[in-house]
Parts: C-alpha cells; structure tokens; sequence
C-alpha cells in the first residue's frame, strides 16, 4: 500500500501536542510527523528538532565572501589602472575600506536570504500535505502513513479532540 | 472604532480585504497619482531630448533641485526598515502593525531617490558607467569617489531592504494565496514560494528576520551617513564639517518617522484599520519623532554655532545668507517646521492626537526638505573666491520632476497596498499571543504556550 497523510486539524494547540504525544507513543517516527500553524507558536516546540538552523553560518560566509570580494575589487581594479586621484595613494585603505564594509553587508543580506531558502527547500509547488483553513486558526498535524497504521493514526488523532481529519 | 474580538477569520477578513475589493475611490485615487507620476517623465523625456539646459543649473550652482530631493527620499527611506529593525530587536511589542508600513516606504523612497542621479546624470543612458564590470576600455569605478560609495552603499540597502520586507511578507503571501481566486490565487502562489506555515519554517523565518534586522540597522546609518559624505569630503563652505554624518542620520531619521506617521495616518483612514492602528501606536511613534525633533534642533544649533563662532571668511557669507539672508525665510520656516510647531504638539500629552500629528509630521516633512535645500544651494553659489557667487532658482522642469516624485512615491505606495496586507497578519496575530500570554491567559491549561483568541491587542 503507498504512504498515505493523515491531515488533522486541531482547535487547540494543546490538543495537538496530545496527539503528537501519542502517535509518537505507538511508535510513529517524528520524523513522519508535520505540525502547521497560521503563526509561529512559543513555547515548547511540538516536534524533536534534528537538524539545527545554520543560517548565522550562511550569514558569516556570505559577509567574508562580500568582504573578500569587495576588497579584492577595490584594490585589484586600482592597481590594474593605476592613476593618482587627490593625492591619495592607489590603494587607499579608507575607501577600501568602506567598499569592503558595504560589500561585506550585501554578501550576509544576500547569504541569509539564500540559506533560508535553501534550509526550507523554498520555492516549492510540489503537493504536499496542506490543509489551507489553518489560515483562520487552530493547529494542524500531518502524519505520514504506511497504511497499515493507518486506523491506528486516525483513532489516536480523533481521541486527541481533532476537528477534521483528511487522508491525502 | 469596532469591539469586536479579534479572532483570526476577522484579521484576515479585514487586513485582506483591501487585496480583494476594490472601490471607484481607489482607481480615482490612482488615476490621478498616476497623471502626477507622468508629469515626471514627460518632464524628463523632455530633459533628454533637449539636454540638461532645461534645468536650472548653472554655475557655480551644479546641484539644485535634484540632489536636494534624492537626500530627502534617502531620508524617507530610513523610516521603514531601519526603526523597523530597531523595534524588532528591542523586541517592542507595538511595533507589530507598523512594520510593513515602514518597510514599504523604505523601499518605495529607495526607488523614488534612486531616480534623482540618473535624472541629474543629464545623459542617463550612461549610467551604466558606474556598475563595476570589466569593459573594453579597461577602465573601472572610481572608488575613491564618495558618489560611487552611494552607488555601492545605496545598492546594499535597497537589497537589504526589499529582502527585509519580502521575508515577513511569504506568509502573508501563503494565507493570501489561500483565500484568493482566479489569478490572484496563481500570483500568491508564487509569490508564496510554496509556505506551509510549519514548525520548521516558522523557526528559520524569524531567525532569518532576527538577522536581518541585525545586519540592516548599520547598513541604513551607512547610506546616510555616505550620502552626508558627498558634501563633507569637499571643503566647500559649511559642508567639510565632522558631524554631517550623524547630523545627517538623525535628520533622515526624524523624517522617516514623519513620513511613517502620515502613511500610518492615511492606510488607517482609508483601509478603515482603527482596530489595528490605535493611538498607542500613533503616540509611541509621536514621542519618537519628538525625541527626534529635539535631536535635530541640538544638532543644527551646533553645526551653526560653531560655523558662526569660527567666524571664518568662507563660511560666514553662506551662514549670513541663510540667517537673515536671501534664504531667511526659508530657514526660519525649517525652524518652525521641524521644532518649534511639533514641540508643543508632541510634548504635551493632550496635544498627541491624530490629527495632530499628522499635522506635526506633515510639518517635519516639509521642514526637512527645505533642510536638504538650505544645505545644499546656499553652499554652492557662496563658493571661497567671491567673484565665483552666483544664484539659483529651480526651473519648471526640475520643479515637476522633484515635486511629482512625491505623486510616484504615493502612487507606489498605494499599488503596492492592493497587493500585499499593510499589517503583518502572522505578526499581528504573534503578537495577541505574547499579549495573552503577558494578560495571563495562558494560566489556563488549555492553552498553554499556545494561541489564544479574545479581545487582546499587542502593543497594550
């Protein structure tokens, strides 16, 4: 039988963690599970996090590249036409300098923005396991199932207090 | 103003609603920015067809008009993203309604002053000049030019900027998507990237927004302070002065605010948002404006003590002129416009209302502008030999281009209002919970550490 979602929409977010509690419990991995929200929620988080952001590494990188990079272009494009401009020397470590600064700004804004869609694996149209009245509230679990759970999930979720479940 | 409680269908109704209905007001409205916003181009065309003469530039006055109101806009521009970025780390609570109006302003001002040295190029077709690539003459940038850092430095912030404004926008593009038809649905589905609104994206989002927000706020004082630079790194009289870089951030700082506070005042009139944009917000923003104003007016009082006290030869004619000069009139209505009517009006507290501050903003903005002016013309035709004096007076031409790029800004403004939510719905919503959680709600077990809907608002 192909892997199948359960979509199950909960009222409450506490009622959600009941069920994640539970499915986690009868051994479905969490790795399976998706939890979906209109707004980020704090507090405890509903599923184990595996894999750590590294989105201040992509910033890092993207500064030291910008800053390789903007160095490199203020002094290499001086040096290949060398012309004296205000009794400044060629290489003017000042306004090096403050290339470098901004140039070191545009490679962490640009490096951030391109981590963050890559950690999320954004743009994506695929069909994934979506349920679009969670825009007007409440929380929403997808449990993916190998289908011989499947009863198994669709109990332990409606128990829960889910309002709607949906398989896709 | 409604009391009904804020729930998440009623946000998205209201905050949406001006994405999917569309009045004859609106087209009215846009019609005729749109009919200002051409007067600039046509304006401009005819620059380019009959050459830079049509402005009134001449010499020793080679800056005018243009430069004045490409300062004013990249003053504009530090509204949005910079206090943005500044409430965002300080993590205030009110800020919640008012980030995406002032995002869009930086990046609509960006874009609307970005114009001015193309226009003021003369032949803008060779702007290309400035982009830094390998040509066949061998020949690169000048980067010990302060208007090639504006170039880079400008660059970043709009970059900065649009990415800044675009982040917290993909979930509010996602519930969009969700609830629009037709082709709507198609554009913020794309525009979505494909949001689900999970848990792990939720996370990576505000840790790309916290350091974003991190990253833009010593970028946005760059810009400014560049920008003061093209005047400070000459030694034209009362421009080489060490202070023009702070003096210049606070002065574009002060009339972000200004500009935020008339947008905020406008949206919430016209998109009927007295739900979401209440007092509180209009209050805060008016005492940062007064905090500002007061800012502004030490700055100034020091750049001209100083020059009056040095009492050099160069400096005193440009200082004299503006004074009790030529330019008098117009520096005492700077005075008043940027001190002496918004310090009454924002200090005292029965005064803070609406209107009032708008009024008190719409006077910074034209206090500011006349700043930019003052700096700039009284300068240049008061150059250090006195046979080199001249005079300035701002042809048609230039004065349709600087003054209908305030029509294309609005025009922008107002486009960009039909297509994404002025108020941040997830951080709107975000914040009803931190607001409940503070309020105690989330002593119920029932709720814990989770969404609570009621009759709470942010910023309380």
């Amino acid at each position: 039988m192909p892997n199948t979602w359960c979509v199950a929409k909960f009222a409450q977010p506490v009622e959600a963690r009941s069920a994640i509690r539970r499915l986690i419990q009868s051994g479905v991995d969490p790795d399976w599970m998706e939890v979906m929200t209109s707004q980020p929620i704090h507090g405890e988080p509903f599923l184990p996090e595996k894999r750590p952001s590294k989105l201040r590494t992509w910033a890092l990188c993207g500064a030291a590249t910008g800053m390789i990079g903007g160095c490199a272009l203020a002094t290499i494009t001086a040096l290949n036409y060398p012309l004296v401009k205000g009794g400044m020397p060629i290489v003017a470590p000042w306004t090096v300098g403050l290339i470098t600064y901004e140039t070191t700004m545009l490679g962490a804004v640009l490096a951030t923005l391109a981590g963050l869609l890559v950690e999320l694996g954004l743009p994506n149209f695929k069909s994934l396991p979506y349920d679009e009245s969670v825009v007007d509230g409440g929380v929403v679990v997808a449990v993916k199932s190998t289908g011989e759970n499947r009863p198994a999930i669709h109990e332990m979720v409606t128990a829960a207090g889910a309002v709607k479940v949906n398989w896709v | 103003m409604s009391d009904t409680p804020l729930t998440e269908e009623k946000i998205n109704r209201d905050l949406l609603g001006p994405l999917f209905k569309t009045s004859g007001t609106y087209f009215l409205v846009v019609a005729f920015l749109a009919l200002v916003a051409l007067v600039v181009f046509v304006a401009w065309g005819l620059q380019l067809r009959y050459g830079i003469g049509m402005a009134g530039k001449n010499r020793p006055s080679f800056w005018g008009l243009y430069i004045t109101t490409f300062v004013f806009w990249i003053g504009i521009s530090h509204a949005g993203t910079l206090i943005s970025a500044i409430l965002r780390v300080v993590q205030a609570e009110w800020r919640r309604p008012i980030t995406r109006c002032a995002e869009a302003i930086t990046t609509f001002a960006l874009c609307t002053g970005s114009l001015f040295p193309i226009i003021h190029l003369g032949r803008a077709w060779l702007f290309f000049w400035m982009i830094p690539y390998p040509n066949s003459r061998h020949l690169w940038p000048n980067f010990q030019s302060p208007l090639m850092w504006d170039f880079i430095a400008i660059n970043t912030y709009l970059t900065g900027s649009v990415t800044y404004l675009y982040l917290p926008m993909i979930p509010d593009m996602a519930v969009a998507r969700d609830k629009a038809t037709g082709w709507r649905k198609k554009m913020y589905r794309t525009l979505a990237l494909g949001w689900r609104g999970t848990e792990r994206q939720w996370v990576r989002l505000e840790k790309a927004i916290g350091i974003m927000a991190l990253i833009i706020i010593p970028v946005a004082v760059s810009v400014h302070t560049i920008v003061s630079w093209d005047f400070a790194m000459t030694i034209m009289p009362m421009w080489h002065s060490t202070i023009f870089g702070p003096y210049f951030v606070v002065g574009a700082i002060f009339s972000g605010i200004a500009a935020l506070l008339i947008a905020m005042v406008m949206i919430r009139k016209y998109f009927h948002l007295e739900q979401y944009l209440e007092p509180i917000h209009f209050d805060n923003l008016a005492k940062m404006l007064f905090a500002m104003s007061l800012l502004w007016f030490y700055f100034t009082f020091t750049e001209y003590l100083v020059t009056w006290y040095g009492n050099e030869a160069a400096e005193m004619p440009v200082f004299w002129s503006k004074v009790s000069g030529p330019y008098a009139p117009m520096f005492w209505l700077m005075v008043a416009c940027n001190f002496i009517i918004p310090f009454p009006i924002l200090s005292i507290k029965k005064l803070r209302t609406i209107p009032l501050i708008f009024f008190a903003s719409c006077c910074v903005v034209v206090g500011m502008w006349i700043e930019r002016f003052l700096i700039i013309v009284p300068t240049l035709i008061h150059p250090y030999l006195p046979y080199n004096y001249g005079h300035y007076w701002p042809s048609v031409t230039e004065m349709c281009i600087a003054g209908g790029t305030a029509g294309f800004f609005i025009l922008l403004y107002f486009l960009f209002a039909k297509f994404s939510p002025m108020i941040s719905i997830w951080e709107y919503e975000e914040g009803l919970q931190v607001a409940a959680k503070h309020a105690g709600h989330l002593s119920d077990p029932r709720f814990a550490g989770d969404i609570v809907r009621g009759d709470v608002h942010p910023g309380h």
